[in-house]
């Protein structure tokens, strides 16, 4: 028997080539809902239920800022293409734009008519557009520097919970409580959905490009990932990834294909999105609602229900 | 060679200002009903600055109350009046990008009823969990009413204000009163009459808005609810 038990230990361990050890850097005052890696690695922002927004110095794992204004728990952020700004989204109705180096809220987007779930900054230099999603079931596009809507995209039948925009700047993907996901145009006069995309059987919760733009990742309630080739729309495959629902699942950038899920049954996966093949398993023994890596992978960030941002750091 | 250069660029800011000049854009977006939520039909009219009528429409309730105003002048701020029989007369600013990139930009509207008894929530409640003074930057909520007691001044108001949790309705009775009081004092700072207004705090959970039970991905927060009731029409 006890030979059993070290034979399993030693095929357990052996089981990934990788492992992780896990550092607590920080803590919020309530869940950790949100996390967002800049595009030069350097900071990670948070955002919580405690309606604030902290930025964290990833190599030295210190907290930098704490920005405040939102009045209602923030749901999602995101950093903008070239990392100076932050877009947030509330359940105070608003999208709210903050400046990153001086942690100053620079404008107020109002005219969601419910709570705000899904923010997405456009990743082009010139940081002109974002997009967000609400519980009024719009997906509404926004030029934060005039603080105007510029389009409400209108075709969800519940409330949408998250958006993404595509890399190239050509797309939006939206997902919703009615299961589905939809691409739509970002030029400036299209309304109508490009694609409508059906297969899960649970409201989805989260939508994401990869760098190419040529995959899209999305989660739902049920714990099943979905991964999609982009532009055309067609399911590649599916993962039943976890016991309890996943709120966020990000790629790896350094290979475009490695990807990174968290659920509320406390365990963090890598899984090549090509194979559908675990890679790596981490019991992080908390409720997790977020997560982002760093390009190489060898930082994985963790937003956890306890208010804890946690960083699962490779071991060399 | 550098006289050609200045011709050049004049010409080109001259061209890229008329271009501002002439583009015209148009305000789209749905009307709905601040209580039902559902699509309304309603008049818009848009009217500039200087109290001209610069474009009117009907929101199509049939279709989702969608509207389409065309012909707004870049870099100008207008008006926007929605009317509606037994709905209140509301006016909203809305400024159009100094900008000649955009056709049309987008806003939708909440159209209040305008009947005895039909409680209106407050879009977000303005207090922190268990506290019962107003919160910093929650005049972003409160003056969307400020207009609407202007535009409407006949009709009376009743504050109502429900508690975080279930509890002790004695303490949840003093939290929602001082929550209640605290928005009509807001409101009577702004100009608006006392008279108008009366103020209740409830000691037992909003009914129709109950703090939620089960675990939920997101929009998890509960601040008990407050609504703007209506008490009376007037004449």
């Amino acid at each position: 028997m006890k030979l059993f038990s070290i034979m399993f230990f030693i095929i357990s361990y052996s089981m990934f080539s990788v492992e992780y050890e896990m550092v607590t850097v920080g803590k919020h005052d309530d869940e950790v809902l949100g996390v967002f890696v800049n595009e030069d690695d350097s900071k990670v922002a948070t955002c919580s239920l405690d309606e604030s927004i902290k930025i964290w110095d990833i190599p030295n794992k210190k907290l930098l800022s704490t920005m405040t204004g939102h009045l209602g728990q923030v749901n999602n952020l995101s950093f903008s293409g070239n990392d100076e700004l932050i877009a947030s989204g509330s359940s105070d109705q608003t999208v709210r734009i903050w400046e990153v180096a001086s942690g100053k809220q620079l404008k107020v987007l109002k005219g969601h008519t419910d709570q705000v779930i899904g923010v997405y900054f456009s990743q082009d230099d010139s940081s002109t557009y974002v997009a967000s999603t609400s519980f009024d079931r719009t997906v509404k596009l926004w030029d934060w520097r005039y603080g105007t809507e510029i389009k409400t995209l209108r075709d969800h039948s519940e409330p949408t919970n998250n958006v993404a925009y595509s890399y190239d700047g050509k797309f939006i993907a939206s997902c919703s409580d009615d299961k589905s996901i939809k691409i739509w145009s970002t030029d400036l006069t299209t309304k109508e959905p490009l694609m409508t995309l059906l297969g899960h059987e649970a409201p989805v919760l989260t939508v994401l490009f990869s760098f190419d733009s040529k995959k899209m990742i999305s989660s739902d309630q049920d714990g099943n990932i979905k991964v999609w080739s982009m532009p055309d729309g067609r399911l590649l495959r599916t993962i039943k990834a976890h016991n309890e629902l996943i709120q966020d699942v990000s790629f790896a950038y350094n290979d475009d294909r490695t990807i990174v899920s968290a659920s509320l049954d406390k365990k963090v996966k890598l899984w090549d999105s090509m194979t559908g093949k675990l890679i790596y398993e981490f019991d992080a023994g908390v409720e997790v609602w977020s997560v982002d890596l760093i390009s190489d992978q060898s930082v994985i960030i963790l937003g956890c229900s306890d208010g804890t941002v946690r960083f699962l750091v490779k071991k060399a | 060679m550098f006289r050609i250069l200045i011709i050049i660029l004049f010409a080109t800011t001259i061209s890229f200002s008329q271009g501002l000049i002439n583009a015209t854009v148009a305000l789209t977006g749905n009307v709905f009903n601040q209580v039902t939520k559902l699509p309304e039909t309603a008049v818009i009219k848009v009217f500039d600055l200087d109290g001209r009528r610069v474009g009117a429409t009907r929101s199509n309730g049939a279709q989702n109350g969608a509207y389409y105003v065309p012909g707004l002048k870049p870099g100008q701020t207008y008006l926007v009046e929605i009317s509606k029989k037994e709905f209140m007369v509301e006016k909203y600013k809305i400024s159009v990008p100094n900008t000649g990139k955009y056709l049309e930009i987008s806003q939708d509207y909440l159209i209040k009823p305008i009947k005895e008894g039909v409680k209106i929530p407050i879009a977000v409640t303005p207090f922190e969990l268990r506290k019962s003074k107003l919160r910093f930057g929650s005049d972003l909520y409160l003056d969307d009413w400020i207009d609407v007691f202007k535009e409407n001044p006949t009709v009376k108001f009743k504050v109502l204000s429900f508690p975080d949790a279930a509890g002790n309705s004695a303490s949840n009775s003093q939290l929602t009163k001082e929550r209640a009081d605290a928005i009509k004092e807001y409101f009577v700072s702004k100009g608006i009459e006392s008279n108008r207004f009366e103020t209740e705090g409830s000691g037992k959970v909003d009914s129709n808005n109950p703090p939620p039970t089960e675990r939920a991905a997101k929009g998890k927060r509960y601040v008990g609810p407050c609504y703007i009731e209506i008490l009376s029409v007037g004449n």
